[in-house]
């Protein structure tokens, strides 16, 4: 939720970032009713959601260095939705793997998990994140502990990590834009260092 | 009632004719952009073959009870590196690209070398129609009518001596054209290999149509490679040469991840790729994945190849 909304502008103004967040979700809405998901319409879901993922994730990791950089400090205000956002559309698109792909076939989906790092990287990527979209309200982190609700928190790194590697591996002979991504979330957790030493 | 003299009307408040006629333009894509989300199956016409007729007997040998691919995915989703690693970009990137005039150079170990043209090629061999079933090695699959000759017919006629064991193809090597060759992504001219005995397979198949047309483009116009019981990327596509040898011919694929891609490229749900299982697929028009057979189900034309070997190491 957006701090401030109890002002009509606060209100107009989470609605507007609602929207925007949601904007991915209208487009694939909108490729499936137009019949413009191509041949493999289930593959192309299931690259898009990842992708999206990947913005989300980008764009969370980048609110302190932006706060710090530029000191807008209403960026803050923004960070949670972000990391929740991440986790939707992760969801979809483990959603559209387990249950389309494998049916909800979970010891399928433990064998290709440990069959192929790849999988291995993406479920990681997603279990890590389910406890902090489950601990991410004020009344968790007032239950948790400032202090531990932090540490807890700081595993969204890990997945952040885990998800550039996930990518990484998927691609057979094109790697540039795998790579990009990798060197930005890596540069994202470098600015981060000194927080973690401190 | 007031009816305004023409001078009371100042200029600046008359509509320009132009930003009228705007106006109206405007609605009316509006109006077709509405109809367009409302009801896709009304804007969207399925789209026919294109290209020249074939003419070609139908092979009720070779036939599959499964429906054939719509072809407007058949054209649409296409793995041809020459032209981008985007499957739903070759379609357009390929719309160019030249396929007549068109030789092919048949050499190596054979007692009657050759350079055909490829109409003389279609004209001289007798075409059939086959519809197979169509494996990547990415874990989709089509089902495909194609229309060729019989590769053994071919090399009948060229007469490869005892000493030729392989036969290479070799594809085209045209970077302005085919901008995806002016990236390192693959060893290019693209190569691929069988050896003789799969090349004699009465399955093994060299297309030059499909749905009852000349081939597409992006589907590897004029003359392409169609083994069935192998994965897609062994069906080579724009063939210039073949050439006939003694020894295993070095695979673009093979040379570029050689733990990833074999020489043989048999289906085989029972060995994985190192990324993913190939166990199933998903079939181009159908959302479930579907159990892979092993050689896409032509065991019985084609198991005999391979008695003896492992194919878990010779994959």
């Amino acid at each position: 939720m957006a701090e401030n909304s109890g002002t009509r502008g606060g209100v107009l103004r989470a609605l507007a970032y609602y929207a925007l967040c949601l904007s991915p979700l209208f487009y694939l809405i909108f490729l499936a009713i137009n019949n413009s998901l191509g041949a493999n319409p289930i593959e192309k879901l299931i690259r898009l959601t990842g992708t999206f993922t990947y913005y989300f994730i980008i764009m969370t990791l980048s609110v302190t260095p932006v706060y710090d950089i530029l000191k807008i400090s209403y960026v803050q205000r923004y960070r949670k939705t972000l990391g929740l956002f991440s986790f939707f559309y992760g969801s979809l698109h483990f959603l559209i793997y387990a249950g389309v792909d494998h049916l909800f076939n979970f010891t399928e989906i433990f064998e290709d998990m440990i069959k192929h790092k790849r999988i291995f990287a993406g479920v990681a990527a997603y279990l890590i994140m389910i406890p902090l979209a489950v601990t991410s309200t004020r009344w968790a982190k007032k239950k948790m502990g400032g202090k531990r609700w932090k540490t807890l928190h700081r595993f969204f790194y890990l997945s952040a990590i885990a998800s550039a590697t996930h990518y990484l591996l998927l691609v057979k002979r094109d790697l540039r834009e795998p790579a990009i991504y990798f060197t930005v979330v890596l540069f994202l957790l470098s600015y981060r260092m000194r927080y973690l030493k401190a | 009632m007031l009816i305004k003299k023409p001078d009371d009307i100042k200029s600046s408040e008359i509509t320009d004719e132009s930003i009228y006629l705007k106006r109206r333009s405007f609605l009316a894509t509006a109006f077709k952009a509405l109809t367009f989300v409302l009801m896709p199956s009304v804007a969207f016409s399925e789209e026919l073959p294109q290209g020249k007729k074939l003419s070609f007997t139908p092979d009720k040998r070779y036939t599959v009870d499964d429906a054939q691919t719509p072809y407007e995915s058949a054209v649409s989703y296409n793995n041809f590196y020459e032209f981008s690693l985007n499957k739903e970009d070759v379609k357009g990137l390929s719309h160019g690209f030249k396929v007549r005039p068109w030789t092919v150079t048949v050499d190596g170990l054979v007692k009657k070398p050759t350079v055909y043209d490829i109409d003389q090629l279609i004209k001289t061999l007798p075409q059939t129609e086959r519809i197979y079933r169509h494996r990547c090695v990415e874990g989709w699959s089509m089902v495909i009518p194609w229309i060729g000759f019989q590769l053994s017919d071919l090399i009948k006629q060229v007469e490869p001596d005892s000493r030729a064991k392989y036969v290479k193809f070799t594809s085209v090597h045209n970077p302005e054209v085919m901008i995806g060759q002016r990236r390192g992504t693959l060893n290019w001219p693209y190569v691929e290999g069988l050896r003789l005995d799969e090349a004699l397979n009465p399955l093994t198949l060299m297309a030059v149509g499909m749905y009852g047309h000349e081939m597409p483009n992006q589907n590897g116009a004029p003359l392409r490679l169609i083994v069935p019981w192998k994965y897609g990327f062994k069906g080579i596509k724009s063939i210039v040469r073949i050439t006939f040898t003694d020894t295993m011919p070095v695979t673009s694929w093979n040379l570029a991840a050689p733990s990833e891609y074999g020489f043989f490229a048999n289906v085989n749900p029972n060995v994985d790729h190192p990324r993913w299982s190939q166990g199933s697929e998903r079939r181009i028009g159908k959302i479930i994945r579907q159990k892979t057979m092993i050689f896409n189900g032509y065991q019985k034309e084609v198991a005999g190849l391979y008695t003896g070997m492992d194919l878990t190491k010779n994959f």
